[in-house]
């Protein structure tokens, strides 16, 4: 099990480890449309999946747009998709995205069962944020080969941007 | 269902966020909980599932999160009535109308020994925007059923397949047993507020 930590609690991740070097799991997400978005949506792609609490949180909501710049601006470099995926709803998700713009990035809702925060390990499974998705990044090679992983420590500290891009460019 | 049906249905739904306010028409009519049943979106049949409740039921104990992700549990004592409000999405026209019907209610009368409970499987993030954004009356709790739709499960207000709750009113009495139900036949409709306040006065 690995801990991450909010104030100065500590609080449980369950789910089955990801390592740097294996294949991708499958999964399957809703998209803001309500169709299913899985791994296979994305084959043959560069993809970061980026996990989060809720998008109407404020940490997140900037680190969702920061996301959005580094997207911009690594698309004249290498085609990377960028998927942010939560428990918000998927009219939640049209929401935000319409309201701030965010061009560069995709989405999808885990909203509907808990099993890909499980098969990603950052599902809460103690405090007050039982059943939410903690701040994770996972890359993903054209090959399904999993480039980069961090779980981030502090719930609402910000991920390392650079690392996960620069691990799809090697 | 197919899914690519479901889809086409639910961006149906979505569209009409362009349209005017007040455009939902309340009903009086009511349809059975739970699994075997269904709700209509405009043109097609969406299936419910879970365990419906009925009449005279007691209230199961269900946990939710408030607005500040602490627990609410349903069968916590009571000194007051429950209207239980429950809504599909505060991120959909209908649920917007409803919650802007009920909160200019309680702006205008008095209903000291009712609490007024807004249940959707939105976070409890979206839910805190949604109330600030729209200066919804703060008598309303809104309480979440995103993180284990258990309250959909084991009230039969859970729409299959898309993890989103049909619109229903339910008012619970000080012993935690149900005296009123009214779900809903069209999702798009809005179920009638004043009956069921004054059903809720007559346990006060």
């Amino acid at each position: 099990m690995n801990y991450i930590s909010y104030k100065n609690a500590s609080i449980a991740i369950t789910g089955v480890p990801v390592n740097i070097g294996e294949q991708a799991r499958q999964f399957s997400l809703t998209s803001v449309h309500f169709s299913p978005v899985t791994l296979e949506h994305f084959e043959g792609n560069k993809l970061i999946i980026y996990t989060f609490p809720s998008v109407d949180s404020t940490l997140c909501a900037n680190t969702i747009r920061e996301f959005n710049l580094w997207a911009m601006r690594f698309k004249y470099i290498t085609d990377i998709t960028v998927l942010c995926v939560s428990i918000d709803t998927p009219f939640a998700l049209i929401r935000f995205i319409e309201s701030e713009g965010l061009d560069y990035i995709k989405f999808a809702s885990c909203y509907h069962s808990p099993i890909f925060m499980h098969d990603y390990n950052t599902l809460i499974s103690d405090s007050i944020f039982t059943g939410f998705s903690a701040r994770a990044v996972i890359c993903i090679n054209e090959k399904n080969k999993i480039q980069h992983h961090e779980l981030i420590s502090h719930l609402f500290d910000e991920p390392d941007y650079s690392a996960a891009f620069k691990s799809l460019i090697k | 269902m197919k899914k690519t049906t479901l889809s086409a249905l639910i961006a149906c739904f979505l569209s009409t966020a362009t349209l005017a306010a007040n455009q939902f028409s309340t009903v009086t009519d009511s349809a059975p909980l739970g699994i075997g049943n269904t709700v209509t979106l405009e043109t097609a049949p969406l299936q419910l599932t879970g365990h419906a409740v009925k009449l005279g039921d007691m209230m199961p104990s269900i946990m939710l999160k408030q607005n500040d992700l602490s627990d609410f549990d349903t069968t916590a004592p009571s000194k007051n009535i429950r209207i239980y409000n429950i809504i599909a999405s505060v991120d959909t026209p209908v649920c917007d109308e409803q919650l802007h019907e009920l909160s200019d209610y309680l702006n205008a009368n008095n209903t000291s020994g009712i609490d007024f409970l807004a249940v959707s499987a939105d976070t409890p993030f979206a839910q805190s925007r949604f109330a600030k954004a729209a200066e919804i009356n703060k008598q309303i709790t809104f309480l979440s059923d995103a993180v284990s739709h258990s309250f959909g499960q084991k009230t039969g207000t859970q729409i299959a397949g898309i993890g989103l709750l049909t619109r229903t009113i339910i008012v619970v009495d000080k012993n935690n047993i149900i005296r009123h139900i009214q779900r809903v036949p069209e999702l798009t409709t809005t179920p009638d507020l004043t009956k069921a306040i004054t059903i809720a006065k007559q346990y006060i």
